[in-house]
């Protein structure tokens, strides 16, 4: 018991302590007289942290420990009501939270203060204000397409082209983003980049080389670990890669093996009665599902249901016509075949060949219609 | 003794499964404000990035992960009535043929809490999904622990 213990002190530094940091973040606002309070939020793993410190002749100063950099609120409180009545647009600053010293300079509302001396800061700024125009312009179509009237949220035309140009600007953001990576290997926000852009399938032949441009320092932080972490799962689930076998359950609570689809084209599909972008493709599933099904092709649904809502799962399969297999465990995120292909984002599918092998994934919308049609007339 | 290496082990799993993504689309904090010596009222936010959505507490079954907020059983206080939430951006969600609930950019939770000693620590739960028009991600289940003075 006592080495088990002795071994555990050894490895903490290791996994965990030895990373984390101290900040110290000092601010001088000189617009303020007289005294108010100022709140500083943050979360570190599973937990909430609210700090709060007194404007002293317009100066506060605030000590912590985080436990790799994250993303942090000030919140300012003007009128000295407390956290609780900041109003709908409170006086607030996103900011970085890491081991350098932090200084925050302001006339009189912290929305619009300087801060210096902090490198992550300096590159968060420089981060936003890269993919800035399609960040804005993503923003003005949802507001858009959230002002459509009732009436006219069923024409095709109109729904069709704001999401064309949606996607537009996602994929400028995209190539915003690569461009930022390339430019800045040691900025903690090109590996936030990479998160988001790799999103949650991860095509390791694109991802892994520029994952392996990014610095030292940055590949060596525990986000970095982490993302390594995931090319690593990634690269098991990958085009070329045999599709990692399971048995789950089916409606009728009969195991159902994925090994026994060989000999067809399966795509094994992930959803989940409760996601919106999932049901949302899901007519598009069918209509392919219907095309080709007589064609040696077939689908699997693996569904993250929640635990005690099989009903919920068993209406959404009726209500979008799902006529093919259904399996879950009912674990919500922690369904055993999510685990095993690392899946951290619904919707996703994989395309398997009558071999095993993952031949596509991520076919959404007309590139799996697309995608079946030339691997079947072949 | 075993109770230290639990803790111990614990606290290493933790460590390493806490998601250290930067740029995380919510993150939540928390308030207390007393309101007479023996009433309070606990403060949830979640603020939310662009584009992204945080579900109400009231979505009807068949529909998305709603937000739930447990507070731990305690002898030092008591609940008042449920957590309220402001009203909701309500959109008509064809994939779920229902109104659906939700908010953007920040939402407040508010529950009252009775108190029967002059200060206490508010424990409990959180759970919730986020999605955007393209993906839905795991949720953190987060604790809080909120000192009330």
């Amino acid at each position: 018991m006592k080495r088990i213990l002795l071994m555990i002190l050894v490895a903490l530094p290791i996994v965990g302590l030895a990373q984390s940091s101290t900040f110290t973040l000092k601010a001088r606002i000189a617009g303020i007289s007289g005294s108010g309070r100022v709140y500083l939020t943050y979360q570190i793993p599973g937990k909430m942290m609210v700090d709060s410190a007194l404007i002293n002749d317009g100066s506060f100063k605030f000590n912590g420990t985080v436990p790799y950099p994250l993303k942090a609120q000030l919140w300012m409180d003007h009128r000295g009501g407390g956290i609780t009545k900041l109003g709908p647009n409170p006086d607030m600053l996103t900011l970085f939270l890491d081991k350098e010293e932090i200084s925050i300079n302001a006339t009189d509302s912290i929305k619009n203060s300087i801060i210096t001396g902090s490198r992550i800061n300096a590159e968060y700024i420089e981060y936003k204000a890269f993919i800035a125009v399609p960040v804005k312009e993503m923003a003005l179509i949802t507001a858009e397409k959230a002002a459509v009237p009732a009436d006219q949220t069923n024409d095709q035309q109109i729904m069709d082209d704001l999401k064309l140009r949606y996607q537009k600007a996602a994929e400028n953001k995209i190539a915003l983003q690569y461009q930022y990576i390339k430019l800045n290997p040691n900025s903690e926000f090109s590996l936030g980049a990479l998160h988001e852009v790799a999103g949650p399938y991860i095509d390791v032949a694109t991802i892994e080389p520029i994952y392996n441009g990014l610095s030292a320092d940055i590949r060596n932080s525990m986000s970095g670990q982490q993302f390594a972490k995931s090319i690593e799962i990634a690269r098991n689930t990958a085009v070329g890669s045999m599709a990692p076998v399971f048995i789950q359950n089916d409606v009728d609570d009969k195991p159902v093996n994925l090994i026994d689809f060989r000999g067809k084209y399966v795509l094994l599909d992930f959803w989940a009665s409760w996601c919106a972008p999932c049901r949302a493709e899901n007519p598009n599933v069918v209509k392919t599902y219907q095309q080709f099904k007589d064609k040696n092709f077939t689908v699997l649904g693996v569904s993250l249901d929640r635990p005690g809502k099989k009903d919920s799962w068993i209406a959404a399969i009726k209500a979008d016509g799902l006529t093919w297999t259904q399996v879950s465990d009912l674990k919500f995120w922690d369904n055993t075949v999510v685990k095993l292909y690392g899946i951290t984002g619904i919707p996703q599918n994989y395309l398997i060949d009558p071999a095993g092998k993952i031949i596509g994934k991520n076919l959404k919308g007309e590139e799996l219609e697309r995608k079946l049609t030339e691997v079947l007339s072949q | 003794m075993k109770k230290l290496l639990t803790a111990l082990l614990l606290f290493i799993v933790f460590a390493i499964q806490g998601k250290a993504q930067i740029l995380a689309p919510v993150t939540w904090s928390y308030a207390a404000k007393k309101t007479s010596t023996t009433e309070a009222v606990i403060f949830i936010k979640a603020t939310i990035d662009d584009g992204w959505h945080v579900y109400s507490q009231f979505v009807k079954e068949g529909g998305p992960v709603k937000t739930t907020i447990t507070f731990a059983p305690s002898k030092t206080y008591a609940l008042i009535g449920s957590t309220i939430e402001p009203k909701p951006i309500s959109r008509m969600e064809k994939v779920f043929n229902m109104e659906v609930g939700f908010f953007e950019h920040s939402v407040i939770f508010q529950q009252k809490i009775k108190l029967s000693a002059k200060q206490t620590i508010v424990k409990g739960k959180l759970e919730y999904m986020t999605c955007n028009d393209e993906k839905c991600l795991p949720p953190d289940d987060i604790d809080f622990s909120i000192p009330v003075k």
